[in-house]
């Protein structure tokens, strides 16, 4: 453990931190800085916001500085007034039937412009790597006769759906959005953790954190020069304009929603608001004719495309599930006549596989014949014999994920797990190997979080989204995830996560902003 | 438009509107109860209340009598009452949560804000703040929800649908309000052109009416008759039954205009009936006439309601497939 930086700090009065130097604003002002980041301490982890105690790093020394004029009861105010403007607004989600806020941080996430050219790249040429791959295994299966993937595995994949082998889909686009999940260990590399390609959530945060910023915290945005997110719906929208099997004139949108009581409810009614799209719940539709239509006041009206965001098997309860209340009967049937479009596409699943992530890097070379840009987490696959082994013989080092478990469930954290936890993993993953992957436990970096008026590490992580139309478009940013509570690695919202805005700088905006 | 939309948005109108007419009723009440010469704890002056709100029955069979303190929390956050302003407002709240997408964010934030607020009242804060102030939050809200809408909504159907449920609730419970109010005078008989004593005029058309209003309605005197046609008949006033069913008749014909109907019938024909009913009031009734009047009334509103809901959102698609699929009704009340 490193000395509390208050006293590290006293000791080099007057001749380090910026709080010291000429442009100083007040006396008053240093102690205000002094109490937020006042035992701040970094620790052996990647610190976002500071190379060592009382040193940030470039691209945060101006919001650094914009700290000094802020007592700490008035960030706690306007923390306070974030909350309430999410409460007001009903932006909330249900979690064992309560609605909750979704936590969020006053002090964004800042990501440097050139490193955010590197994950734009990255992300770019993943995601287009991903969508090929979908076409293929629903396709020719070229790279299963290849040799890059086994056909085992896909056909062990929960994702994998066979109903999807008789369907195109419009302009052979597959991914329309993906979150892609990336974090940074200790030695400050990027690297992809998970891939999300059904249907990711958490786009509506990006652009209503980031409004809500401007509002509250309108002062930090001063001289930065930050890509603007305001648009994300926009982009999400063309890519499902591309996705329309008439062309992407005027087509009919819709987002296909489970309903007011599932968690993200009000993301699908800010995205189809946003997006000017009719948000519809499966008895909204029908199917006649094979063509899907929407009931309306005067009657029917076509749907061309359906952002869905209900899962594979609850869509159609002809072609999947039977007993499901959420889907349109006969929806496959009108995809197989390609009169409507499903985004993202049926049979996606099959790509964000757990055990198929292993194969990622693989795949980026064989279909497009480069090197991949982003680093992964070295993962272990179970029903490899030699894996299995390094897994049983290092559990207590690795992160346990069953494949399909989702939202931080199903998981076991080797460094902070009993032995009997271990023994139990230990036991399931030898039952059902497919049913699981092993990684090497990333120590995920930290960031400054505000907690009971003052600033403490918390780790993150990051979700970029993706839209696919003609061509992948990164929305700016992202969504950074915050552990809250000491030392936990799980951000995900129903565990007692929360979110900051993400600022992706742009070097373009850096000179216009000096300009002022 | 959806037709679950539209029905979603029709019922959060009606009930939001019906929140604020029982807080109308309720004060109205008080107002009687404080300036009564009679005895303030008698049956005529807090029934009435009761009765207007349509809970009479589930009422008697909770509560002994209809004491300020029984009927006032009946009537605002009673769990047995299906239609308490608690309840209306979070059935208001309910229905406008499912279709926000169609509504400005202003408006859903003005219902989420009101939900929140009465939510958070228990019956302690109503016996330290009186049931006034929470007829006040209740109306203040509204006429934000009301002026949002006004001010940020296209003319669309979204903002016709809502304006039904608001004036046709507002047409029934008129008439529903005055039938209880009447019965608050008492059985005294009143003929036309009689003059009523200034609580008496309190209690037929509320403090909510300004004297100005009033005197510009009707120079002269605080008649009988001149509150019955302020009420009933009078083509300005926002809250006669003339005034609701006119809106009513505008929106359909705008409907119409736009081809929400299709080809359909949209009951505009019953509209203007009833409205021709309440047109002259000539000769004005009286007594047990004017009962008989107002019911008529309620039930041509009832009869409206149901037309439109026929028309415009029981939508049934016949199903291909044979999935017996039901669509969930919008969180309603149980009609009285």
């Amino acid at each position: 453990m490193l000395a509390p930086p208050g006293g590290h700090r006293s000791a080099h009065a007057g001749r380090r931190g910026p709080v010291h130097g000429a442009n100083r604003p007040s006396a008053r002002g240093a102690y205000h800085w002094r109490v937020l980041f006042q035992e701040y301490d970094p620790g052996d982890f990647y610190d976002e916001m500071f190379m060592a105690a009382g040193h940030p790093r470039d691209h945060y020394a101006r919001l650094y500085r914009g700290l000094h004029a802020l007592a700490p009861s008035a960030f706690a105010g306007k923390a306070a007034r974030i909350d309430d403007l999410y409460r007001s607004q009903g932006i909330t989600f249900d979690h064992h039937g309560k609605e909750h806020t979704f936590p969020f941080d006053l002090l964004p996430r800042v990501i440097p412009a050139d490193e955010w050219a590197h994950i734009e790249s990255g992300l770019c040429q993943r995601v287009r790597a991903l969508d090929m791959f979908a076409a293929d295994i629903y396709g020719e299966r070229r790279a299963v006769s290849d040799g890059v993937v086994s056909a085992e595995l896909l056909a062990t994949a929960s994702g994998y759906r066979r109903a999807a082998h008789a369907v195109r889909p419009a302009g052979d686009r597959w991914i329309h959005l993906s979150g892609i999940d990336l974090v940074r260990g200790d030695d400050g590399t990027w690297r992809v953790l998970e891939d999300n390609a059904r249907v990711p959530s958490g786009l509506s945060y990006v652009v209503q954190n980031r409004a809500f910023m401007r509002r509250i915290f309108s002062e930090a945005f001063e001289r930065q020069p930050i890509q603007p997110v305001e648009h994300a719906p926009q982009m999400l929208r063309d890519a499902l304009a591309f996705a329309a099997p008439g062309g992407p004139a005027g087509p009919h949108i819709v987002l296909l929603s489970p309903g007011p009581f599932n968690p993200a409810y009000y993301e699908h009614a800010f995205l189809a608001q946003q997006m000017g799209i009719t948000l519809v719940e499966g008895h909204d539709l029908v199917v006649r004719d094979r063509r899907v239509w929407m009931a309306t006041t005067s009657g029917r009206t076509p749907v061309d495309v359906i952002y869905r965001r209900i899962d594979d098997e609850y869509l159609d309860p002809v072609a999947f599930r039977g007993d499901s209340l959420l889907g349109v009967p006969g929806l496959m049937e009108c995809m197989r006549a390609g009169t409507v479009s499903v985004c993202n596409a049926v049979g996606v699943g099959v790509v964000d596989d757990k055990s198929v992530y292993v194969d990622v890097p693989d795949l980026i070379r064989y279909y497009l014949g480069e090197e991949p840009a982003l680093a992964q987490v070295p993962t272990y696959r179970p029903d490899d014999p030699d894996d299995l082994a390094i897994i049983l013989d290092r559990m207590e080092h690795l992160v346990v994920k069953a494949v399909d478990g989702a939202g931080g469930y199903g998981i076991l954290i080797g460094p902070v797990s009993t032995a009997r936890e271990r023994d139990e993993f230990a036991r399931r993953v030898r039952r059902n190997p497919r049913g699981y992957i092993a990684q090497e436990t990333i120590a995920l970096s930290r960031a400054p979080v505000f907690l009971d008026g003052r600033f403490h590490p918390r780790h993150v992580d990051l979700r970029p989204f993706v839209a696919y139309g003609e061509e992948p478009r990164v929305i700016p940013g992202g969504l950074t995830r915050v552990a809250l509570t000491e030392g936990s690695l799980v951000v995900n919202s129903s565990q007692g996560g929360g979110s900051k805005d993400t600022w992706a700088l742009t070097t373009a905006g850096a000179a216009r902003g000096a300009q002022r | 438009m959806l037709a679950r939309v539209a029905e979603a948005l029709y019922w959060t109108a009606r009930n939001l509107e019906r929140a604020d007419d029982t807080g109308r009723m309720l004060e109205l009440s008080h107002a009687f109860a404080l300036d009564s010469s009679g005895d303030p704890a008698g049956p005529g002056v807090w029934m009435p209340a009761v009765i207007a709100s349509g809970g009479a029955k589930v009422f008697t069979q909770n509560h002994l009598r209809a004491s300020e303190r029984s009927v006032v929390w009946f009537l605002t956050f009673s769990e047995i009452n299906p239609n308490s302003m608690r309840a209306c407002t979070m059935r208001a709240r309910a229905n406008a949560r499912g279709v926000r997408d169609a509504l400005p964010p202003e408006v859903w934030e003005e219902i989420n804000s009101l939900a929140r607020a009465v939510g958070q009242w228990t019956p302690r804060r109503l016996a330290h703040d009186g049931v006034f102030t929470l007829c006040r939050i209740m109306r203040r809200a509204l006429h934000q929800v009301e002026g949002a809408m006004d001010a940020e909504m296209r003319r669309d159907e979204a903002w016709h649908f809502l304006r039904i449920g608001r004036f046709l609730e507002r047409a029934s419970t008129a008439a529903r309000l005055l039938e209880a109010r009447w019965r608050i005078i008492g059985d005294r008989a009143i003929a036309p052109g009689d003059r009523v004593a200034p609580d008496e005029w309190h209690a037929l058309v509320g403090a909510a009416v300004a004297p100005a209003v009033m005197m510009a309605a009707a120079p002269g005197a605080l008649t009988a008759e001149a509150a019955v046609r302020l009420l009933v008949a009078d083509e300005r006033f926002p809250r006669s039954v003339r005034y609701s069913l006119d809106r009513v008749e505008d929106s359909l014909l705008e409907l119409e205009a736009m081809g929400a109907a299709g080809r359909r019938n949209t009951g505009r024909d019953l509209v203007a009936e009833a409205r021709n009913r309440v047109y002259m009031l000539d000769p004005l009734p009286v007594g047990p006439d004017l009962t008989r009047f107002l019911d008529e009334i309620q039930e041509r509103c009832n009869l409206i309601g149901t037309h439109i809901a026929s028309c415009f959102f029981d939508y049934r698609h016949e199903d291909p497939t044979g999935h017996d699929r039901q669509r969930p009704q919008a969180a309603r009340q149980a009609q009285n």
